[in-house]
């Protein structure tokens, strides 16, 4: 279980998260929601232990720390294979570094998304980049697997079949935490949404939940956001200059 | 030969960035340890024969020796001469920032070098290459010390050698004058 504790975090005198409490246990998968600045990047990048803050993320009971790191993988859009490495070198890097590297589900996704195995990645289109860099972060042999809109750039049926064969190959052992704008598309997919706004966490709930009360995930959204249905209405009449009728 | 050549290729992958040109980076190095090699034997040769030239002198056209001087210090005919192994080895410091800054070229890998288990993997494939560089450097500025030292020794009139030769050289091993 990833629980983390109390996260702040500030660039300058701008806070980026502000005491952030959230627990991930095994097996769920985790949506996490906001406008753009809204903290997703950085709540997942102070998981990792790429930025430093205050608070505390622990892994099952455990700070993150080199000893357990390899148990969280991490897919982003901004992209972390290496450039001039083809999808067959990063098979042999990973293998080397990974023990738990899952050679299975490599072949069958590389199969699946057709994707050449020996030309450098940064030589593939964007969609195949997206594509390899969520198959590395899949069958790295984490049990914890943080997604940063892994699919920017990726066609809606490509996203589609991505979100069927995660389904598909994840063991109930394997959580994942996917911060998208996507929210439609994800709402069959996950099983939870959380929702950050200017660094905090203002929503958490369960599909389930969602389901029993009759709401969609995007109703939830707009409710929490307190959004107003009237806004562009208002901003069109105002831009043209129309009276409201 | 071959599978020696293999296997070189294979360590050296790991010593340095994944993906990394590798054998674009030997064949500066070596071009670079030639041209810098090159350069003290020309620079050196011509200190040490322009020094020789200053234990003679012209008598009734012929050159003779006038034994009561002596050469200049070893060490300071090796100024110069090992200018083109120091840049060499001061080159190896931008080099690992390219290792490094490598993680950042085109996405972002340092995530996943950041997530490996083994913590000096990022270190070491940083560092790896750039230090062996600047130790085959030094290692070149001594021995070629050395050698220009036996010249030095062998060629120069006996009577005009100073006195603790073997001094000046362990000065200039240490690093005096260079």
């Amino acid at each position: 279980m990833i629980e983390i504790k109390n996260l702040s975090k500030s660039y300058g005198k701008k806070d980026a998260l502000l005491d952030v409490n959230l627990t991930l246990s095994q097996g769920e998968i985790v949506g996490l929601f906001g406008e753009n600045g809204a903290g997703k990047t950085t709540l997942l990048k102070c998981v990792l232990g790429y930025l430093r803050h205050q608070g505390t993320v622990t892994l099952d009971g455990e700070p993150i720390t080199r000893s357990n790191i390899q148990r969280l993988s991490f897919a982003t859009c901004e992209h972390s294979f290496f450039p001039a490495l083809s999808p067959a070198g990063h098979r042999d890097f990973y293998r080397m570094h990974f023990p738990r590297w899952r050679e299975k589900r490599f072949q069958g996704l590389m199969d699946f998304f057709e994707l050449p195995m020996d030309r450098p990645a940064g030589k593939l289109s964007t969609g195949q980049k997206n594509q390899l860099e969520v198959i590395l972060a899949l069958c790295q042999g984490a049990d914890y697997i943080l997604m940063d809109e892994p699919f920017a750039g990726n066609d809606v049926f490509n996203r589609e079949d991505f979100y069927k064969v995660l389904l598909g190959i994840l063991e109930p052992t394997e959580t994942v935490l996917l911060s998208t704008h996507l929210l439609e598309e994800v709402e069959h997919f996950i099983g939870r949404a959380v929702l950050l706004r200017q660094g905090r966490v203002v929503g958490d709930v369960t599909t389930e939940e969602l389901e029993d009360s009759g709401r969609t995930l995007m109703d939830y959204v707009k409710e929490t956001y307190r959004y107003r249905s009237d806004r562009v209405r208002k901003a069109l009449s105002e831009l043209t200059g129309e009276e409201e009728r | 030969m071959k599978k020696m050549g293999n296997s070189f290729s294979q360590w050296i992958e790991r010593q340095v960035p994944p993906g990394l040109d590798w054998w674009t980076e030997v064949k500066w190095a070596v071009s670079g340890l030639a041209v810098g090699a090159l350069w003290s034997l020309v620079a050196f040769f011509y200190q040490f024969s322009n020094a020789c030239r200053r234990l003679y002198d012209w008598v009734g056209g012929k050159s003779v020796l006038v034994e009561s001087r002596t050469i200049d210090p070893f060490p300071e005919l090796l100024v110069q001469a090992m200018a083109g192994l120091l840049l060499g080895m001061l080159l190896t410091i931008p080099l690992a920032c390219y290792h490094y800054a490598y993680y950042y070229l085109g996405s972002r890998s340092i995530y996943v070098m950041r997530r490996l288990p083994d913590r000096w993997e990022l270190w070491r494939r940083c560092l790896m290459v750039p230090v062996l560089l600047a130790a085959v450097c030094l290692l070149a500025i001594e021995l070629l010390t050395f050698g220009y030292f036996l010249v030095f020794l062998l060629v120069t009139p006996d009577p005009c050698l100073p006195q603790e030769p073997w001094q000046q050289l362990l000065y200039a091993l240490g690093g005096g004058r260079i």
